[in-house]
C-alpha cells in the first residue's frame, strides 16, 4: 500500500480541492449581487408580481451581469439553468423567454429578437428578412405563423416590392390583424444615406404583399434628413405584443433644439391600415422622446417628471386630442431619481401601464446617490399607490456594492 | 508444445516469414538456426504477439495466445526489457508485482550465480551483465516455455560460459526452450532439436542426437549441406 | 482491475520527478510574481505620494485599487501554467515513444504483461489526466495563498476584495480551468480526457503501421474533427442555426463520447492484433 502513496495523495488532493471548491460555491449565496425592494409608502401588493429586468456592471473590473429583481429576490445569470445560460435567454425580452419554454420548436433556427415577433392568445407570428448566400439586397421576407392551439407552424415567403431599390432593410415591428400580417420596416437606400419607413400588409393565404405603404419617405436632400421613428419600439421595452396603433414621429435629424412645429406625429391603425396625422399640443411635443411617451392601446401617455411629481397627459388617438391630464404628487427626494439625468444621455425611467395604473421605475442606481425608485400611481385619481426603491440586500457581498445597476424594463409575472 | 503453422508475414515488400512451420516441445531445447534476416527474431516476436502475422497459426499448449499465456511463456529478447533507470532490485520487484509465476527465491539464486548486485542500476551494467539480468527476468518465472533470442550475441566469453551453464542446470530442466542463434558452436552440444531456416522458411528440422548417432553428422555438417549445397 | 491500478501507479512514479518539479516551479514563479506585482503597486503609491497626493482615496482614484487581475494577467501567473500545459502535452506523446526508443525496449515488457493490453492504453491516459487534475487543484490552492499574500503585503485600503470566483472570472486562463457551472467542468474535463484517448489512438496507429500509420492517423484525426463538428457543418449547409446553443453543447458532448468509445475500440484492436515492436 505504501508504494501507492503518490497516486493516493494525488487523487485525494485533486478530488478534495476541486470538488470542495464547487461545493462551497454552490452553498455560498453571495456569488452574485443581491438586491431588495424597500417600501417607503403604499400597498406592496402592487409590486408583488413585477419583475425588474436590467444589468449590473463595474467598469474597473470589467464585470457585467444580467439581473432580475422582484420581491422574491435577485436572479442573476448564474441563477438560470445551465441550458438557459448557454442559450443566453436572459438577453431576450420576457415574452421571448416565455416562448423559449412554451414553444421551443417554433423558436428553433429563428432569431430571438422581440421586434420580429407578434404574439397574442391564439397565435405567434415571426418575420425576418431572408437572404440566400449573403447576397444583399434582401429580396424576400420569410413569415412563420404558429397556431397555438394546434401547435402547427405555417411558413411562407413573400417578395419584397421594389427590393432592388434598397441597400438594407430592418424590421422594427410585426403585427397581425385577422388573416393579415403587418411588417413595419426601415428601408435604407442610396448607399445607406436615406431611410424610408414602410408598413407592409401581407395576406397570409395568398402569400402576397397586398399593400406597401410608405409612412415616411426619405427627405431626398443630402444633409437634410428626417429622423423618423416608430414610437412604440422606442419608448418602451422590446416587445412582441399586439398594438392597436403604431405611432410615428418624425423630426429633423441630429438637432438638439428641435422646433416643435417641425415634429409630425401620425398613427397607423393596424386593423384598417389607415394612417392619420395626430394633432398634439406643442408643449407635449416638446418633451424629449423618451421615456416620456408610452403608447398603450388607443392612447399615448405623456409623462413629465418634475421636482414635485409626475405630470401626465393622456392623448386619445381616436379622438385626436388630449383627453385627460393628471398630476401625481411625490416628495422631491423621490423625484430626484427621475429627473436627475438629462434625457439625451439615455433613459431616465421605464413606464408600464396596466389599465389605469401606471408604474414608473427610474433607470439607474449609482454611487452618486441616485436610486432606482419604483412608483405606482392611479391615473384616474392621481394617488400614489406604492412607492419604494431598490437597495442592497443585507446578504449582498462587499465586492458588489459599488456596482452600477440599471433597469431596462418592467414586466409582470 | 509450441506449434508454428504456415506463418506468413511481410515487412514492406519483403516476405520475412514465408510459410514457416515447426514445433518446439516441452522438456527439449530447440534451436532456430539461420543467418541474420532469415526470420528468427520475427518468429519469436510473432509467437509472443509482439508483432502481428498475416497468415498462419501459432498455438501454445494447443491454444492461441491470451493474456494468461504470459504466465506460461517467457521471452528473453535481444535487448533488455526493463527501464535502464531501474536497479536490478526494482526490476525484480516489478516482475514480482505483475507476474504470479515470478519466483523470487529462484531470482535470488540466479542473481548470486551470475554474481550480480541487486542495487546496481541497469544502465551502469556492462553488456554481458545486462544480458545476464535479461536472462534472470525470464528464468525466474515459473513458466513452461522459454524463448531466447540470440542469448550469446556480443557477450564476452566468460559470460557466455555462465549463460551456457544455465542450460544444463535445473533452471531449464523440464521446460521447453526455443532459442535462436547464428553461432551454433557455443551450444551445439546442448540442443535437442535443430530447425534450419532460410528466407522465412524452414529448410529442415531434426533431432541433433539422432542425427549424430544415425547419420554421424553434426549440426554444423547439416548446415553446410543445406546452406551451401 | 488491479493491474490497471498498478500500471497507473507505475506511470505516475516514472514521471514523478519532473511532475513534482513542475509543481514546485509553478509555486515559486507565481509567488515571486506576487511579490513583484505587489512591489510595483507600492512603488506607484509612493510616486503618487511624492507628487503630493497623500490621501488614500485620492491615490486610488489615480492608480486604481490593487485587484488580483493585475497579477493574474501577468506572465508570472500565466507563464507557469503555459509551461505545465506544454510539458504535459509533450509528455502525452513521450509517454508512449519513450518505451520504444532510446536504450529502452520497455514496450516488450509492457506488451508481455499478463494483463489486458487495453490497460496499457487506459493507464497512461489516466496517469496524464490525474497529473492535470493535480496541477489544477494546486492552482486553486495557490489562488488562496496568493490572495492572502497580497492582503499581507498591501495596505488594506488599497486592496480590492474579491472572492475566488471573481478572481476566476477576471482571467481567461482560469475560466477555462474552472468553469462557473459544474456541468461545464464535467464536460470540459471529459473532453480533455477523450482528447488524450484520441491522441493515443493516433500514436498507436503510427506504431502499428509506421508510415502508412501516419497516414491513417491523419485520416482518423480528420474523421474525428468532422464528426465533432458535424452539427456545425450541417448548420453551414443549410445556412441557418438549426440548433439552440444548449442543444449544440449536448450534441457535441455526446459526439465526443462516441469518438472516445471508438478510439478505445480501435486502440484495443491495434494493441491486440496490429502492434509491433
Amino acid at each position: 500500500m505504501k508504494k501507492y502513496w503518490k497516486v493516493i495523495t494525488l487523487v485525494l488532493f485533486s478530488v478534495i480541492i476541486i470538488s470542495g471548491f464547487y461545493v462551497q460555491k454552490a452553498l455560498a449565496s453571495t456569488t452574485s449581487p443581491e438586491y431588495m425592494i424597500e417600501t417607503r409608502s403604499g400597498d406592496t401588493s402592487y409590486i408583488e408580481n413585477i419583475v425588474l429586468s436590467g444589468n449590473v456592471n463595474n467598469e474597473e473590473d470589467m464585470y457585467w451581469d444580467y439581473v432580475q429583481i422582484s420581491t422574491e429576490g435577485t436572479k442573476a445569470s448564474e441563477d438560470f439553468s445551465f441550458n438557459e445560460q448557454l442559450d443566453y435567454i436572459y438577453n431576450y425580452s420576457p415574452e421571448i423567454q416565455k416562448m423559449y419554454h412554451e414553444y421551443p420548436g417554433f423558436l428553433r433556427s429563428k432569431s430571438m429578437s422581440a421586434n420580429l415577433y407578434y404574439e397574442d392568445e391564439a397565435a405567434i407570428v415571426f418575420v425576418d428578412t431572408y437572404i440566400e448566400d449573403y447576397q444583399l439586397p434582401y429580396e424576400q421576407m420569410e413569415i412563420a405563423l404558429l397556431d397555438k392551439k394546434s401547435n402547427e407552424e405555417t411558413q411562407i415567403m413573400i417578395d419584397i416590392p421594389e427590393y432592388e431599390k434598397y441597400d438594407d432593410l430592418y424590421i422594427e415591428n410585426v403585427q397581425k390583424s385577422g388573416e393579415e400580417v403587418m411588417i413595419f420596416t426601415v428601408n435604407y437606400f442610396n448607399d445607406q444615406q436615406y431611410a424610408e419607413l414602410h408598413a407592409y400588409r401581407v395576406d397570409v393565404a395568398t402569400e402576397t404583399v397586398i399593400e406597401d405603404q410608405i409612412i415616411q419617405p426619405a427627405a431626398g436632400e443630402v444633409g437634410v434628413d428626417y429622423s423618423s421613428i416608430l414610437l412604440n419600439t422606442y419608448t418602451g421595452p422590446r416587445s412582441s405584443k399586439a398594438e392597436h396603433y403604431m405611432i410615428y414621429e418624425s423630426s429633423l435629424k441630429d438637432e438638439q433644439d428641435v422646433d416643435t412645429d417641425e415634429i409630425l406625429l401620425s398613427a397607423y391603425d393596424t386593423a384598417s391600415g389607415n394612417l392619420k396625422e395626430l394633432i398634439i399640443p406643442s408643449e407635449l411635443k416638446g418633451l424629449p422622446l423618451y421615456p416620456a411617451m408610452t403608447v398603450h392601446e388607443s392612447s399615448i401617455y405623456y409623462t413629465n417628471a418634475v421636482e414635485n411629481g409626475f405630470e401626465i397627459s393622456r392623448f386619445d388617438i381616436e379622438a385626436n386630442k388630449v383627453a385627460e391630464t393628471q398630476f401625481v404628487s411625490l416628495p422631491s427626494e423621490v423625484m430626484t431619481n427621475f429627473t436627475s439625468q438629462t434625457y439625451y444621455e439615455g433613459e431616465a425611467f421605464s413606464t408600464y401601464i396596466d389599465e389605469n395604473i401606471i408604474y414608473y421605475v427610474s433607470a439607474s442606481k449609482e454611487n452618486s446617490g441616485k436610486d432606482i425608485a419604483i412608483v405606482v400611481a392611479d391615473f384616474n385619481t392621481g394617488k400614489v399607490l406604492y412607492d419604494g426603491k431598490i437597495i442592497d440586500a443585507p446578504e449582498m457581498n462587499e465586492s458588489f456594492k459599488d456596482n452600477l445597476l440599471s433597469i431596462d424594463w418592467i414586466y409582470f409575472n | 508444445m509450441i506449434e508454428v503453422k504456415q506463418v506468413e508475414k511481410r515487412f514492406g515488400r519483403k516476405k520475412v516469414l514465408n510459410g514457416m512451420s515447426f514445433t518446439a516441445n516441452k522438456g527439449e531445447i530447440t534451436c532456430l538456426i539461420g543467418i541474420n534476416g532469415s526470420g528468427k527474431t520475427t518468429v519469436l516476436n510473432a509467437i509472443m504477439n509482439l508483432t502481428p502475422i498475416k497468415r498462419g497459426e501459432i498455438l501454445i499448449s494447443g491454444k492461441p495466445l491470451t493474456k494468461e499465456t504470459y504466465e506460461k511463456i517467457a521471452f528473453i529478447p535481444d535487448a533488455i526489457t526493463m527501464m535502464p533507470s531501474m536497479t536490478i532490485q526494482q526490476a525484480m520487484d516489478f516482475m514480482n508485482d505483475f507476474y504470479t509465476t515470478w519466483n523470487q527465491g529462484r531470482a535470488t539464486e540466479i542473481l548470486n550465480f551470475f554474481k550480480l548486485s541487486s542495487k546496481d542500476k541497469i544502465a551502469t551494467l556492462s553488456k554481458g551483465n545486462t544480458a545476464k539480468v535479461n536472462m534472470l527476468l525470464g528464468l525466474a518465472l515459473d513458466v513452461d516455455y522459454l524463448l531466447m533470442d540470440e542469448p550469446f550475441s556480443g557477450i564476452d566469453i566468460f559470460s557466455r560460459e555462465q549463460i551456457a551453464a544455465v542450460f544444463t542446470s535445473h533452471l531449464v530442466e523440464n521446460r521447453g526452450v526455443l532459442i535462436t542463434t547464428h553461432e551454433i558452436s557455443d551450444i551445439e552440444h546442448l540442443i535437442d532439436k535443430a530447425v534450419l531456416i532460410e528466407n522465412g522458411k524452414v529448410l529442415t528440422e531434426f533431432n541433433a542426437e539422432e542425427m549424430r548417432e544415425e547419420k554421424g553428422k553434426s549440426v554444423v555438417d547439416v548446415m553446410r549441406e543445406v546452406y551451401q549445397p | 482491475m488491479k493491474n490497471f491500478i498498478k500500471l497507473v501507479n507505475f506511470e505516475l512514479n516514472r514521471f514523478f520527478p519532473i511532475y513534482a518539479a513542475l509543481g514546485i516551479l509553478t509555486i515559486m514563479l507565481q509567488v515571486v510574481g506576487v511579490f513583484i506585482t505587489s512591489n510595483d503597486y507600492i512603488f506607484q503609491i509612493e510616486e503618487q505620494t511624492k507628487m503630493g497626493i497623500v490621501k488614500e482615496s485620492a491615490i486610488i482614484l489615480e492608480i486604481g485599487q490593487m485587484g488580483m487581475t493585475r497579477f493574474t494577467g501577468s506572465l508570472w501567473f500565466g507563464g507557469p501554467i503555459a509551461l505545465c500545459v506544454v510539458t504535459l502535452l509533450i509528455y502525452s506523446l513521450f509517454i508512449w515513444y519513450r518505451d520504444w526508443f532510446g536504450k529502452n525496449t520497455f514496450i516488450y515488457r509492457l506488451l508481455m504483461l499478463p494483463t489486458e493490453r487495453l490497460n496499457l492504453y487506459l493507464s497512461k491516459a489516466v496517469a496524464i489526466f490525474l497529473m492535470v487534475l493535480g496541477l489544477v487543484a494546486l492552482q486553486l490552492v495557490l489562488l488562496l495563498v496568493e490572495r492572502q499574500l497580497f492582503s499581507m503585503l498591501i495596505p488594506a485600503a488599497y486592496i480590492k476584495t474579491s472572492t475566488i470566483s471573481q478572481i476566476i472570472l477576471g482571467s481567461e486562463y482560469l475560466l477555462v480551468l474552472y468553469p462557473t457551472s459544474f456541468i461545464a467542468v464535467l464536460a470540459n474535463y471529459s473532453r480533455g480526457f477523450i482528447a488524450i484517448l484520441v491522441l493515443f489512438t493516433l500514436i498507436l496507429l503510427e506504431r502499428s503501421f509506421k508510415i502508412k500509420g501516419l497516414l491513417l492517423a491523419g485520416i482518423y484525426a480528420l474523421a474525428t474533427l468532422i464528426v465533432l463538428f458535424a452539427p456545425y457543418w450541417i448548420q453551414a449547409i443549410f445556412n441557418r442555426q438549426l440548433f439552440f446553443t444548449s442543444e449544440l453543447f449536448w450534441i457535441t458532448l455526446a459526439l465526443t463520447f462516441v469518438v472516445g468509445a471508438v478510439s478505445i475500440w480501435i486502440s484495443h484492436r491495434l494493441l491486440n492484433r496490429r502492434i509491433t515492436v
